[in-house]
């Protein structure tokens, strides 16, 4: 018996030792998260990553409300803002050293910054587990991906950057990160950090060739979820805008109008005949946008019509909005975005984000990123030619039910006319004024013009950016 | 009786036999009547027979004698004057000179030839091993006949490097006594025709100064090299009864509990330890749920990791040792884990015998010391709410109408204080709070198979009404052995009970205003007021008798069930295996409801009133071992050796779940919650952690004068990167017994020297399993392509471990046969590199990245000095004074200013702490203050440039102090007289800063809100600057002053104005007690040992600086008994 027992003993012993020996045993798989070996398994694991970064952008922080419905809508003095009390109070005044303007810098600047770092893993994983995911959906991935990345460095570089004047700007901006590692990215240059968006968008261009949007266009309404091949030549034309290259900008934005037949412009039917779902967002024409999942507890918080009078996002008596509108009656963008509401506040409301009673239309909780009219006022800002800059407007001017223009003093200022009424919770309008570097603008909070001071167009970086170097 | 030997002498010898067994028998029955026939012999004889005179002592005390009537005819005639002499002396005088010799066995003198002293005697031998308590044999132990006769020298005999031994004895019937150190002393009788014997020698628990249980192994500690500390059970308990983390703390410099201000005396939050200082730095994003403070020391209760709420759970009673390992050369086979020293925790193993039982209750009576506190009455209160400018209108934006209803307001108080309102909230929340633990353990067993069972509950309640904890075990340990084999299984099912006080934080009812009347408290709220300048603004103060009077709870409940499992088995003379094999099974359940009645409901929607969280933790632990012991003594060579392998795999899972919504006469059941909290997800969390090692650990000695130890380590874990999952420890060390020495063997005052030193190598694994692994979590969001995936950590696949290099000196001496006791230790502990979570720019997403970076050094010395003016201990009578000292400097290094993103975290969340190169972890960073401008009542600060300035800018702050004590420990007296104790231990500690928060919180930064809803402390009447000349502390009293629309900011920064040095002192502990012993009464009750003690806890402290101590819970004074009862 006690012969036995020796026996056991060593065998257990044998066996720990072996045991011991095998660091297998300690690789554990976790079972509250995923290790990147588990999620990369299957292409699934892929999609799903992709996934989380769309969801991601369009959070409150980035495209779901700060570069959209708010933020730099409220800059741009585009609605009523009280400057002593209410969330906005700091902003309106370009106070940006106060606590809640920092912290919606700080929240765009690591939001962006995270998104970046969530693609560069991505991508890296696309090649470390390329064997599990067929090679033609990485490219299209990797497509996305890239186009992505330009993106959020771009908008980030047109915040946080300096004012891209005529000549190419070599003003140190922002860092521009390619993979993730603890390495801490310097400033670069603002014309170094065109470079490197310029060579994303290439990259894209280049895996997104047989990107399915190029024959479906938005009749599959998913495409205007993805960062696609449209949305890539959109951002291009954009860049170039930025870096005053108006012939590239030009022929950029001329190839997504060749298309423009994929993004069919609004209907008069889908916007005033179905009164309780009206499509007041035009989502055909939408080249990019985010599904925003609260984006009408958002809504509710800023625009609802029953916010007190002195917290609402609006533009206050109805007078300002005949005046931006021109008088036009019947431009979709006024009518069916902007209406006294039968309680609550007595002045105009903005509808264009609220929410229609058939919760299965598929426009629902979309906010636009780039839409196809943006193209058409790059055109019109970029080609020489008067006449067809402004049939470029025109063009515009009809999908939104009011008439041409025939002759005008200057299409700068049509543009600029333009930008206002298009883009209302869309944030566009920042970028128009910083890129013009207009400091003189219209505004519902004053009668006449409100001065933007030309250091409010660089936002601060968080501290914690400049303190951890 | 007298036996006339003659040629008859042999026949007679079977019967003499037998009649010396009874007489044996009979004296042992009769004891207490034969010690006292040792009387005193007096004789005076001149040149009588020596047979006379044998006769008239043997009349004296009552012996018989035996003796050969012709052998005394060759003696010499004696002469003799003696006064009260023994019997031996008076015997050795008488035979002084003689042919003869005598010996006494039991009541009888024998008289016998010189020389036949050893012919006369049938030389029986007996051989056999002695073993110690894990069958390991033990060489050297003292093995002798038991007798009276001081002559018998030649029959001590000691065991040999196998445990062996052989010794002549010269009756079957004697007593063998077998002695080392270290062990209780054992009597064997012998029997007819005695075969080899096997003696095991039992751990004297009282005397576990000689060894060290390295909770691996047991080693001599005379042979080792390594710092340590040993308490017995009895030690632990003649501090106090409260817990073994609370005595430790008394009895040893080195284990430090980290002063919690704001928990105070809350029964149920765990203290911090620290031993030696600290290797790590906490920052949380390199721990999870489940992973402990990684300062924290290593706990081993009976030879396996448990947690700290264990060993603070732990009911005295069961403790047999506690040792403290602090080095490298006693910790390095802990290996990864060992890096803030080891506490070893050895409960009672069970005994053979007959069946024993103790009982022991202990009494505490916890009483809130509320002597820190220095609020103002009611008057006091109200005076300085005038002088502050609360009832006066703002100098630009008030009316005359409304200075008339602040006046209104203002006369209104006044006319309550005039009545005589002056409530005393402090008071309101607390009760005296009762403790009471019953233990009970019985034992027995025959010699092969011994067994214990127990079981222990105790009641908690702290100073808070409500508060409490109930903790409860039972075990049963089963011991079986055999001659080489001894297997032992010891089955705990243990838990507690935790409720938290209803009453809620203690700084709830500190800060109540004392004008509102507490005893017409009803409602909501005491003050429910329309501000007169902002009509949309309502001024409440609410009632805190409301909320404490809902069915609110907090509440907690643990069980676990553990069962060890070890088996020894010897091979052959030096070898033994040992192997053990634990499981674990806990389950923690937590539930928190607030009852939708809470004052912070007021506004909530109905549907999301009330709250209740509950979480549900499990874990599952599984370690087994198993070891090869070797032992082998050549001549003076001895040599020890362990090789051991270890594997343990533990899991813990978490759910938990926010339900929402409660009717109002909820109990906080959540069947009866509407849903669950908005957008709220079930909370869920799991985590395995794997290890296994192999430890090895050697030990050579040289005559017991020069000894040498090793140690290697070969761990792996699953805590840190995959590129590292393996790491070798290491540790060597080296001690010398110069009082062994021959130079200094014969001086006779030094009992005890030896020099220790020893480096070694030790990890750290407290961190979450899975900073080397890139994880994702699915986000809690969609859209319609369906849910993502996000990053949720990068991990660092090449993380290195972080390691502590352990530097360690000491000397042990006693001097004056063991009157006076020093030790002296002094160390250094360098950990490089550090892991850190560091903050790197937003920019690259890693805000908390696990990084190896700088390193920290703790130097620190260490003296424990005992003194014994009075030691007299075969009287029991001992007075020993001791004095423990701790001093440690601790300095970080080598960061290059990478933490600066963690510093930036730490400023703006207002703490003090700082990370940087040259800096002290305990270091507190402020802008230095010049005081107060009398002038204007304006704080001065001191720019770096060395000018004055009255803006703050955080770009000054320097190190303004440093929150550890230059020097802590503790004097003590302790006194043992016959069966009384009496002890007194005072800590001091010196040269410690404070951030006097009572001083920011309560006397400066007081705003107009906070006066409405706050009592402050009295010198924010009488201190602070009221007009111009005025030299004060504190700053303008006036709050709405011209400051504000100056554009100065009117709250006080922090600032070095509110750094005060403290010196403390305080009666940590005193006890007095009686044991009753050999009783009649005690007899009829089969009591064998009663023991009464009386307790104290803090009962008393000074300190220079005031300051409010125990901020969400009172610290409490303790005042307690105990009572253990030994029955046979």
């Amino acid at each position: 018996m006690m012969k036995k027992l020796v026996t056991k003993l060593g065998f257990l012993f044998l066996m720990m030792i072996t045991l011991s020996s095998c660091s297998k045993w300690l690789e554990i798989q976790p079972e509250d998260r995923f290790t990147e070996a588990q999620v990369f398994s299957t292409p699934q694991g892929f999609e799903d990553a992709l996934n989380g970064i769309y969801l991601s952008i369009g959070g409150n922080s980035l495209y779901g409300e700060n570069l959209t419905l708010s933020f730099l809508d409220v800059l741009a003095q585009s609605y009523q803002t009280s400057s002593s009390s209410g969330p906005f109070k700091d902003a309106v005044s370009y106070n940006y050293g106060e606590t809640p303007v920092r912290n919606r810098f700080n929240g765009i600047w690591n939001e962006a910054y995270s998104n970046i770092a969530n693609i560069n893993q991505l991508l890296i994983n696309l090649d470390r587990y390329s064997a599990n995911i067929p090679a033609q959906r990485a490219t299209i991935m990797k497509g996305e991906l890239k186009g992505m990345r330009a993106m959020l460095h771009f908008d980030l570089l047109k915040l946080f950057g300096p004012v891209y004047n005529s000549a190419d700007s070599t003003d140190l901006s922002i860092p521009y990160y390619q993979k993730l590692s603890p390495e801490i990215g310097n400033f670069l240059p603002a014309n170094k950090v065109m470079d490197l968006i310029l060579s994303d968008i290439q990259a894209a261009n280049d895996h997104l060739q047989t990107d399915v949007v190029k024959t479906e266009g938005n009749s599959n309404y998913l495409n205007k979820y993805r960062f696609n091949y449209f949305a890539n030549k959109a951002l291009a034309a954009r860049v170039y805008l930025w870096r005053n290259d108006k012939v590239s900008a030009l022929s950029y934005a001329k190839e997504v109008i060749a298309y423009s037949n994929l993004f069919p412009w609004v209907t008069a039917a889908s916007i005033t005949g179905d009164s309780q779902n009206p499509d007041r967002i035009f989502s055909t024409e939408l080249l990019f946008s985010v599904f925003t999942k609260d984006l009408y507890t958002t809504y509710n918080k800023l625009f609802y019509y029953e916010v007190t009078a002195s917290d609402i996002l609006a533009t206050g008596s109805s007078a300002y909005l005949e005046a931006i509108y021109e008088g036009n009656s019947n431009d979709y963008r006024k009518d069916y975005v902007w209406k006294v509401p039968p309680v609550g506040v007595s002045f105009p409301a903005f509808f264009k984000y609220a929410d229609v009673v058939d919760k299965k239309k598929n426009f629902r909780n979309t906010v636009p990123i780039i839409r196809l009219s943006e193209m058409y006022y790059i055109a019109a800002e970029t080609e020489p030619n008067q006449e067809t800059a402004l049939g470029y407007i025109n063009t515009v001017r009809n999908h939104r039910g009011i008439p041409s223009l025939t002759t005008v003093p200057s299409v700068d200022q049509e543009i600029r006319k333009e930008y206002i009424k298009e883009f209302y919770g869309e944030g566009q309008l920042w970028y128009y004024y910083k890129r013009r570097q207009i400091t003189s603008v219209i505004s519902p909070n004053s009668n006449t013009t409100v001065s933007l001071p030309v250091e409010a167009f660089m936002f601060r970086m968080p501290d914690a950016e400049i303190s951890n170097r | 009786m007298t036996f006339k030997r003659g040629g008859l002498s042999r026949i007679y010898a079977n019967i003499f036999l037998k009649v010396k067994l009874t007489i044996i028998i009979l004296t042992t029955v009769i004891l207490q009547v034969s010690a006292s026939s040792y009387a005193q012999i007096t004789l005076r004889e001149k040149e009588a027979p020596l047979e006379k005179v044998i006769q008239k002592i043997r009349k004296q005390i009552g012996y018989d004698l035996f003796y050969n009537a012709g052998m005394l005819k060759k003696a010499s005639p004696v002469t003799i004057s003696v006064n009260n002499a023994s019997l031996e002396e008076v015997l050795d005088m008488c035979f002084k000179g003689q042919p003869l010799t005598y010996r006494i066995e039991q009541k009888t003198i024998i008289v016998q030839n010189a020389l036949e002293n050893v012919l006369a005697t049938r030389a029986i031998i007996i051989k056999g091993i002695v073993l110690d308590e894990t069958g390991k044999p033990i060489p050297g132990a003292t093995i002798r006949v038991k007798q009276t006769d001081p002559r018998a020298l030649s029959r001590v005999v000691t065991s040999n490097g196998v445990g062996q031994f052989s010794i002549d004895v010269r009756s079957e019937a004697d007593i063998l006594v077998v002695s080392y150190v270290g062990y209780k002393t054992q009597e064997v009788k012998l029997r007819a025709n005695q075969g080899p014997l096997t003696v095991r020698m039992e751990v004297a628990e009282n005397n576990m100064k000689n060894v060290v249980i390295t909770g691996m192994a047991t080693v001599k500690k005379e042979s080792f090299s390594g710092a340590t500390a040993s308490f017995s059970g009895d030690d632990l308990k003649a501090i106090g009864n409260v817990n073994v983390i609370q005595s430790l703390r008394t009895l040893d410099p080195s284990f430090l509990l980290m002063e919690n201000n704001i928990a105070g005396s809350n029964p149920n939050v765990l203290p911090t330890i620290e031993l030696r200082g600290q290797t790590s730095i906490t920052t949380q994003g390199l721990r999870d749920e489940f992973s402990s403070d990684p300062n924290q020391p290593l706990f081993i209760l009976d030879g396996f990791e448990t947690s700290l709420k264990t060993i603070v759970d732990l009911d005295m009673n069961r403790v047999a040792s506690i040792t403290i390992l602090k080095d490298a050369a006693s910790t390095a086979v802990y290996g990864s884990r060992a890096s803030n020293g080891v506490i070893v925790v050895e409960t009672i193993r069970p005994k053979a015998g007959e069946i024993s039982m103790v009982y022991t209750t202990d009494g505490n009576i916890d009483l809130a010391d509320l002597s820190s506190y220095n609020l103002m009455n009611a008057r006091e209160k109200l005076e300085f709410e005038r002088l502050s400018g609360r009832y006066l209108i703002h100098p630009r934006f008030g009316t005359p109408i409304q200075q008339m209803v602040l006046d209104d307001l203002y006369s209104a108080r006044l006319k309550d204080v005039e009545k005589g309102i002056d409530s005393y909230w402090l008071n309101e929340p607390l009760q005296t709070g009762y403790s009471q633990r019953h233990s009970i353990s019985v034992s027995g067993g025959e010699k092969d198979i011994t067994y214990s069972v127990g079981g222990d509950f105790r009641n908690v309640s702290g100073s808070m009404k409500g508060s409490g904890r109930k903790t409860w075990g039972t075990r049963l340990n089963l011991n079986y052995r055999t001659n080489k084999l001894n297997i032992s299984n010891m089955l705990y099912v243990n838990g507690y009970n935790a409720t938290e006080s209803n009453y809620g934080e203690f700084s709830t009812w500190a800060n109540m205003n004392p004008y509102f009347d507490k005893t017409t408290a009803s409602g909501r709220y005491l003050l429910d007021m329309v501000n007169p300048f902002q009509p949309s603004l309502v001024e409440r103060v609410a009632n805190p008798y409301y909320n404490a009077s809902l069915s609110s709870f907090d509440k907690s409940k643990d069980f676990v069930v553990t069962n060890n499992m070890q088996a020894r088995y010897n091979i052959g003379q030096s070898f033994m295996l040992t192997s053990s094999f634990q499981i674990t099974k806990g389950s923690t359940e937590a539930s928190v409801f607030i009852s939708p009645m809470d004052n912070r409901y007021v506004s909530t929607n109905a549907l999301e009133k009330g709250s209740l969280t509950n979480t549900v933790t499990n874990n599952l632990g599984i370690t087994g071992n198993i070891a090869l012991n070797y032992s082998k003594v050549i001549d003076k060579h001895s040599i020890t050796g362990m090789l051991r392998t270890e594997i343990s795999n533990s899991k813990y899972t978490l759910d938990g779940y926010n339900a929402v919504g409660f009717p109002n006469s909820s109990n906080g059941n959540a069947r009866f919650a509407y849903g669950f909290a908005e957008n709220g997800t079930p909370k869920v969390s799991a985590s395995i952690s794997r290890r296994n090692s192999i430890n090895s650990s050697a030990n050579y000695s040289y005559d017991g004068r020069i000894n040498l130890d090793a140690s290697f380590t070969y761990d792996g874990t699953t805590s840190f990167g995959s590129a590292n999952k393996y790491s070798p420890f290491f540790s060597i060390g080296s001690s010398w017994n110069i009082h062994k020495e021959e130079f200094i063997k014969n001086t006779n005052w030094i009992d005890l020297l030896r020099l220790r030193a020893n480096y070694g190598v030790t990890g750290n694994q407290n961190f979450s399993s899975y900073t080397s692994v890139s994880t994702y979590t699915y986000n809690t969001n969609y859209n319609y392509f369906g849910q993502g995936l996000y990053l949720s950590s990068l991990g660092n696949e090449n993380l290195k471990w972080q390691n502590t290099y352990n530097t360690s000196l000491g000397i042990d001496a006693a001097f004056l046969k063991n009157r006076i006791n020093i030790q002296l230790n002094g160390y250094r502990k360098y950990t490089d590199p550090l892991v850190i979570a560091v903050g790197l720019p937003p920019s690259t997403a890693l805000t908390a990245y696990p990084l190896n970076a700088g390193t920290l050094t703790v130097d620190g010395v260490e003296a424990i000095i005992r003194v014994s003016p009075i030691f007299k201990p075969s009287e029991g009578t001992v007075w020993t004074l001791g004095l423990t000292a701790s001093h440690y400097k601790q300095t970080y290094d080598h960061f290059n200013n990478i933490l600066e993103g963690l510093n930036e975290d730490l400023r703006q969340s207002n703490s003090l702490t700082r990370y940087r190169d040259g800096g002290d972890p305990a270091d507190i960073w402020a802008v230095p203050s010049m005081g107060i401008d009398p002038a204007n009542g304006r704080e001065i600060f001191l720019k770096k440039d060395g000018s004055y300035s009255y803006e703050h800018d955080y770009k000054d702050q320097i190190v303004v102090g440093n929150t550890r004590p230059k020097l802590e420990g503790v004097f003590s007296s302790t006194l043992s007289f016959k069966n009384f104790n009496f002890g007194l231990n005072f800590r001091y500690s010196l040269g410690q800063d404070i951030f006097n928060s009572a001083l920011f919180n309560k006397v400066e930064n007081i705003s107009m809100s906070q006066l409405l809803t706050s009592n402050q402390d009295k010198r924010a009447l009488y201190d602070r600057w009221r007009t111009p000349g005025d030299v004060s502390e504190f700053r303008n009293i006036s709050i709405i002053d011209l400051y504000a629309y100056q554009g100065i900011i009117s709250n006080t920064e922090m600032s070095s104005r509110f750094v005060q040095r403290e010196n403390a002192l305080a009666l940590e502990a005193a006890n007095l007690g009686y044991t009753f012993r050999d009783r009649n009464w005690m007899k009829s009750a089969r009591l064998t040992n009663l023991r009464l003690n009386a307790f104290t806890g803090e009962i008393f402290r000074v300190s220079t600086v005031r300051r409010e101590r125990g901020i969400s819970y009172p610290y409490a004074r303790t005042v307690s008994f105990s009572l253990t009862a030994n029955f046979q």
